[in-house]
């Protein structure tokens, strides 16, 4: 057993000799967080946001950029290293001496780059690096040698801040960094905010001004944001305090995990007692707070968190009962969202609403492309094809210039286009009509590439997209659909019975539409074809042999693919009322197949939460219009980095990938086993072999 | 065993990879109740027999019928459901799947809740490691028990005819003898058993009658019994 032991210190001597010392991993981490404050600056991301209030008078977000950079080159240079996928502990002292050492180094990058902009023109390379980012914000408005010094000193300072935040405890730090991150995202996000707080009736003078936070603001967010945070993460004992700790005392002790359920009430009452402090912190600034609105807040948030406590106590006390409340547990959960669905376009604004349209048809087209590529397993690169086909099929249809209407005009480069008194047909009738043609477009582009797998499969459908973008923007097919023109005053549904022309109603309309498309795929998931398609996804082959037909299936799946996302066309043709061919770029394919493979491949809520990361953000953060793709870029390698399975994976495919780490470590223990059997058993033998 | 009606019978099949001539006119009949297995050396077209039984590799010529009716040229799935099934060759069991779905995607082409539920229960009986691990993933088994699902799986099909290819490969010896152990329990149970397999004494050791595949042809067909005392077989078998 002696051996055994030694030769673990001696691994783990090993290990931490091949970590390096903290010096070397400050030195590594200020180098990467030297070149990424100059790659900010270099891009231009400092100077474009130096005007944006965060907290006015006292932040702009341009310096906010780099020296965010700073504390987090300090925190990662203070991890844990691993080794061979193990983690080596690392000493408090070597924490803080790499904090030190990387900021130091980043500083001096950062300092250097200074002194040789103002020595030599580089302006040619750089062209958004102007003077004012390095003459003035990176030299805090002094000399360049003076500046180039401040930059050390203030990046050591918050590589150092960085650093010690690892030497908070966890449940300490999560408040803290919360608190951070709200502050900087109600600061940031000023505008839609606003809107929203203005249709609340809410007073904002006390919270923003010239369009960032007030101090007062900024300190009331940080502090709400920590609260918050700091309930979240004691929550679980929140929950056993308030469920009677007399009764568990007695019984088992440990904290119950709590259910979604419980996690869900909780969320409501944290978020109402967030509204409520909100409200009080206005009171006591000054301003009018509604002392109703308060009341209620407090009394919703409270009631909240008590009945999260209860169901807790009773799931501990009837433990029978659970399974049965889990399972409604789901369906009050998709309840609950459902009701922040409908009533969040009320409060938004129109501009969040249409976002939020927009958000719905790459849910839409989400939901589809995740049946062919999730379910199926087909990877589809011209998804955009079914968009295009739906969006023109109801465009024809519908629009008050459809060639079905205007004989004879809108001939390609006519200019002069005739609009009808009547579109073709309403939306309501067009509807089934462009799901039949999606169908048939289905079968069609489907049909040619049945025997075609993978890397083949990818690059046909690829050209199937271009194509159907290639023929509606033809001169050829310009008499009927427009050309590069497009098809012009495409009506809302109904406008006399309740107006979908506003974004705020067709949000509802898409709603409505995305909920059927999350019903018939979830069902399909578990159904017979669902179980048919994840057979054929893994062996064609043998799904086969086992009387699955691929033909059919492979069929099917690219015909309800295109069913749902050319009913996704369809309202995006309403929701501009004009559509050109410039709509239906490859970029459109590439974005949901990003969108689902993000969330989770063949995962509902991860096509949801896909699709609003990467086209609900955006739209958002329409301030940060320019560097959309560099936030893009890094949003998806840092995901694909820290959550390869998607945001919210599939239960399958969460297997797929952990079991693989699990047999890995069963591996690796049986080894160690092995070893160990070997060294205490036969020591001699061992010797002798040696 | 047998009642003597041919339920599977190929005659002058032809099968072909491209230009490559893989089977060159074989004839054979397996009949209701049998176990007749088909041997032959590496590459003697084995596996593309049972390929082209299933349709999943056309045949150029000749017919195959399953009690009677042509198959040949039909799609996989409608032969499978005239009650032809195969465990494949390594088992190639849907690894990502729990043995759940596994045992469900074999019965993929029935409607008979009833009979699916018993033919899952006969399944579990037969191999009771299953029932343990029915929410486990399939490729987390160990190799004896994925072979076991194989079989689990295509016996959900409720075939007339079961088609095995190689089903001692990569099994340890003990396991190898459990496997023929269970091919015997699943024939008397009703089920016609057609196997292709590389190890010749085992086949023989259970089949009424076999025959030789050598170079796309049927070198010799006889009875288990005298093939295995043939010193033609061993020939046949080792030489060339």
């Amino acid at each position: 057993m002696a051996t055994v032991t030694e030769t673990a210190a001696a691994i783990a001597r090993r290990r931490a000799a091949r970590a390096g010392s903290a010096a070397r991993r400050g030195l590594r981490g200020g180098l990467l967080g030297g070149v990424i404050v100059i790659y900010l600056a270099a891009v231009g991301l400092v100077e474009r946001f130096n005007g944006t209030n965060v907290i006015t008078g006292v932040i702009t977000l341009g310096p906010i950029f780099f020296l965010a950079a700073m504390l987090l080159t300090g925190y990662l240079a203070s991890r844990d290293p691993k080794v061979d996928g193990q983690v080596v502990p690392v000493t408090a002292r070597d924490r803080l001496m790499a904090g030190l050492v990387a900021g130091a180094v980043t500083g001096v990058v950062v300092g250097a780059f200074i002194l040789l902009f103002n020595a030599v023109n580089i302006r040619d390379i750089f062209v958004s690096l102007s003077p004012i980012v390095l003459g003035d914000i990176l030299t805090f408005g002094q000399e360049p040698a003076v500046g180039a010094l401040l930059q050390v000193g203030v990046a050591v300072l918050l590589a150092v801040a960085g650093a010690s935040l690892r030497l908070l405890n966890p449940a300490n730090r999560k408040p803290f960094v919360a608190g951070l991150a709200t502050l900087l995202i109600v600061g940031v996000m000023e505008r839609l905010l606003r809107v929203m707080l203005d249709t609340l009736g809410l007073e904002t003078a006390w919270l923003y001004r010239r369009g960032g936070l007030t101090t007062t603001g900024a300190i009331a967010m940080f502090a709400v944001g920590a609260v918050v945070s700091y309930l979240a993460t004691h929550r679980a004992a929140i929950f056993q305090r308030l469920a009677g700790e007399r009764r568990i005392g007695g019984g088992d002790g440990g904290a119950l995990p709590p259910s979604t359920q419980e996690n869900l009430a909780f969320g409501l009452g944290l978020a109402s007692l967030g509204l409520s402090g909100f409200l009080a912190v206005q009171g006591l600034v000054g301003e009018p707070a509604s002392g109703g609105l308060l009341i209620l807040a407090l009394v919703i948030g409270l009631l909240a968190i008590g009945v999260a406590a209860v169901t807790v106590r009773k799931r501990t006390g009837g433990s029978a009962r659970g399974s049965v409340r889990a399972g409604r547990a789901g369906i009050g959960f998709f309840a609950a969202i459902a009701g922040v669905f409908v009533i969040v376009p009320l409060i938004v604004g129109v501009f969040l609403s249409h976002a939020m349209v927009t958000v719905g048809i790459y849910v839409l087209l989400g939901l589809g492309l995740n049946i062919v590529v999730g379910y199926a397993g087909l990877l589809d690169l011209g998804y955009v094809a079914f968009f295009a086909v739906g969006a023109y099929s109801m465009a024809l249809f519908t629009a008050l210039q459809s060639s079905l209407v205007t004989e004879g005009v809108g001939e390609f480069g006519s200019g002069s286009q005739v609009a009808a008194e009547q579109p073709w047909t309403d939306f309501w009738v067009a509807l089934p009509m462009v799901i039949v043609i999606a169908v048939v477009a289905g079968v069609v582009i489907g049909a040619p590439v049945l025997r075609l797998r993978g890397d083949y499969l990818a690059i046909v459908t690829l050209g199937f997209g271009e194509i159907v973008r290639v023929i509606v923007r033809s001169d050829w097919a310009a008499p009927f659909l427009g050309g590069s023109q497009g098809i012009k005053q495409i009506q809302p549904p109904a406008p006399d019975v309740f107006d979908f022309g506003s974004p705020q109603n067709l949000y509802y309309l898409v709603l409505v539409f995305i909920l059927l498309a999350i019903y018939v795929s979830w069902r399909l998931q578990y159904s017979r074809v669902g179980r048919a398609w994840a057979a054929m996804r893994e062996d064609e082959d043998v799904a086969e042999a086992m009387g699955v037909s691929v033909i059919k299936y492979k069929l099917l799946a690219f015909a309800m693919g295109a069913a749902v996302g050319c009913l996704s066309g369809a309202f995006f043709a309403v929701q501009l009322s004009v559509i050109t061919p410039d709509s239906f770029e490859l970029l459109v394919s590439i974005t949901v197949l990003a969108a689902i493979i993000l969330g989770g491949l063949g995962s509902i809520p991860g096509v949801i939460i896909g699709a609003v990361v990467l086209v609900g953000l955006p739209e958002v953060l329409r301030d940060f219009a320019e560097y959309r793709l560099l936030f893009y870029g890094a949003i998806l390698v840092g995901i694909m980095i820290l959550r390869p399975e998607g945001l919210i994976a599939s239960a399958r495919r969460r297997r797929e990938l952990h079991e693989r780490n699990i047999e890995a470590r069963f591996a690796g223990e049986y080894a160690a086993g092995e070893a160990e059997a070997a060294l205490t058993a036969a020591p001699g033998e061992a010797k002798q072999e040696t | 065993m047998s009642d003597g009606a041919a339920v599977l019978e190929l005659e002058e099949v032809h099968a072909a990879y491209g230009a490559v001539l893989v089977l060159n006119g074989i004839s054979l009949e397996v009949r209701r109740g049998e176990i007749v297995c088909l041997l032959g050396p590496n590459a003697a077209g084995k596996t593309t027999t049972l390929r082209a039984i299933l349709g999943l590799t056309a045949p150029t010529a000749g017919e195959i019928r399953v009690e009677g009716d042509r198959v040949d040229g039909l799609p996989t799935p409608r032969i499978v459901a005239k009650g032809i099934t195969m465990v494949p060759e390594n088992r190639r069991l849907f690894a990502k799947m729990s043995v759940r779905e596994n045992l469900e995607i074999g019965a993929q082409l029935r409607s008979d809740d009833a009979g699916i539920k018993r033919d899952q229960d006969r399944v579990l009986e037969l191999f009771p490691r299953l029932s343990e691990r029915l929410s486990q993933k399939a490729g987390t088994l160990s190799g004896g028990e994925q072979q076991m699902l194989a079989i689990g799986r295509a016996l959900m099909a409720s075939p007339k005819v079961l088609l095995m290819d190689e089903p001692s490969m990569g099994l340890a010896p003990i396991l190898v003898e459990q496997v023929f152990k269970t091919i015997r329990e699943i024939n008397e149970q009703g089920t016609t058993i057609f196997l292709v397999e590389q190890n010749a004494k085992m086949a023989l050791s259970i089949a009424n009658r076999g025959y030789i595949l050598r170079g796309g042809e049927i070198v010799l067909a006889d009875t288990a019994q005298n093939l295995r005392d043939s010193a033609q077989m061993q020939e046949a078998y080792l030489g060339g």
